[in-house]
């Protein structure tokens, strides 16, 4: 079998400043399916093509940003064994048990170098897409024009210090591979200030930027089926006042076309479509200082200077 | 259905502009077209708007705890992008807001910026566009 270990970003717990007003943004403006809440009062939600319970789950607090972010891995053979792996590494490892997460099993969690929780879990509730598994129709009529709808919490971007040994954490122990970064200055001897990895053959499944403060979040990502999608959720934003950070635009790094903006808390979102299908076997890319401008928006080959600054 | 107007003074500098009572202090600050006003996440969680209201009423919306304390906000410490005023206020500038100001009247003295420049083709309101270096 081709995809085994961690397959792909599972889940997203995300601090918001006004539930009641969140929950109608994602719900109605970003166009998520609402999925449940639980007894501590989270509400969770799932985009609409995506097969498992819930990917993003929103927490009332009293300042912004992200809880935690959950991986999915294959099985619960390959949790035990990661888990394992992890814990040779140095982290120090801790079981969360099932159905603490709304139809969740077991989460490991541990603290990444960069300050963030992050997790591995096998078991997480199939509800579908809605299309059933015969004969399916290509999108679903109930959710897949709501709001923006994207169809996959895609990815997200995570800001804090000591990217490196989280790079060596993805790609020795997770069995993610590198597929383009970032490098600072040659007097500082281009060391690695933005790294984009996968365990698929999408261009990234988590991303890190070198920053002082650790566990901070710079984005949580939406995939849009093409770019006409992506400028359909620009009109969206622009109906609903969404504060815009960049775009439309495109990325040169890892190709995406893209929209960023924030949501009612000030924790940033992307909308995005394309990129291309690195492999394993494939050599990573690297933007130089003197190249970012175009990597970060290649028509004006500008670096926005919100872009780069603003996290929650 | 717009509110009331009202005039803020931002105190670093003198400058004051208006400010109707249905919009943010931040929206009617880009106005001023200082370079570089902080606009970051407009909702209250990024923290780079932060300014302190030495005197007047106004009514304000939830603010990140990582970026104004309980005690700051008793104090008038809040985020422009968070507050909305009911009368004239007097406000001055902190932290990045600071740094943006201190910046303009840098320029203004070097003869650079004379009064509200409307952006264009920035993504940012009330950012002024960079001369090409």
């Amino acid at each position: 079998m081709a995809m085994t270990g961690v397959l792909r970003p599972g889940h997203a717990q995300l601090r918001v400043l006004d539930l009641e007003e969140s929950r109608k943004f994602y719900r109605d403006v970003i166009g998520l399916v609402e999925m449940g809440s639980d007894s501590q009062g989270r509400v969770y939600f799932k985009c609409w093509d995506e097969r498992d319970h819930h990917s993003v789950v929103l927490r009332q607090a009293d300042k912004a940003g992200i809880d935690f972010v959950g991986y999915k891995v294959l099985d619960q053979a390959t949790l035990d064994d990661l888990e394992r792996k992890v814990r040779q590494f140095g982290l120090e490892t801790e079981r969360i048990p099932a159905g603490d997460l709304l139809e969740t099993g077991e989460r490991v969690r541990f603290q990444l170098p960069t300050g963030h929780l992050f997790e591995l879990y096998a078991e997480k509730t199939y509800v579908g897409n809605g299309l059933g598994e015969t004969n399916p129709p290509p999108w679903n009529p109930e959710h897949a024009d709501r709001g923006m709808a994207p169809s996959r919490w895609d990815h997200c971007l995570l800001y804090g210090p000591n990217i490196a040994a989280n790079k060596k954490l993805f790609t020795e122990v997770l069995g993610f591979y590198l597929v383009e970064r970032v490098v600072g200055p040659k007097e500082a001897g281009e060391p690695d200030v933005a790294i984009f990895m996968s365990c698929s053959i999408k261009t990234h499944d988590i991303a890190f930027v070198e920053y002082p403060e650790p566990g901070k979040l710079h984005h949580l990502s939406y995939r849009m089926q093409s770019w006409e999608r992506v400028l359909r959720a620009g009109d969206i934003m622009g109906m609903n006042d969404v504060p815009i950070d960049i775009g439309p635009t495109r990325h040169g790094t890892t190709r995406g076309e893209t929209i960023y903006a924030w949501d009612p808390s000030g924790n940033r979102f992307e909308t995005f479509a394309g990129g291309y299908e690195p492999y394993p076997d494939g050599r990573t890319i690297t933007w130089t200082q003197d190249g970012f401008g175009h990597g970060l928006d290649f028509p004006q080959g500008k670096l926005h200077e919100s872009f780069l600054t603003i996290v929650t | 259905m717009s509110g009331l107007s009202h005039l803020i003074t931002l105190l670093d500098t003198g400058e004051q502009f208006l400010c109707r009572s249905d919009e943010a202090v931040l929206v009617g600050m880009a106005r001023l077209g200082m370079k570089g006003v902080p606009v970051g996440c407009r909702s209250g969680g990024c923290g780079v708007c932060k300014i302190q209201i030495i005197r007047g009423s106004y009514r304000k919306r939830v603010m990140s705890r990582d970026h104004v304390s309980q005690g700051e906000e008793a104090d008038g410490f809040a985020l422009a992008c968070r507050v909305f005023p009911d009368s004239e206020l007097q406000i001055r500038a902190i932290e990045h807001m600071e740094t943006a100001v201190a910046r303009t009247k840098a320029w203004q003295r070097r003869g650079h910026v004379s009064g509200p420049v409307v952006s264009l083709g920035s993504a940012t309101a009330g950012e002024c566009p960079t001369p090409k270096q």
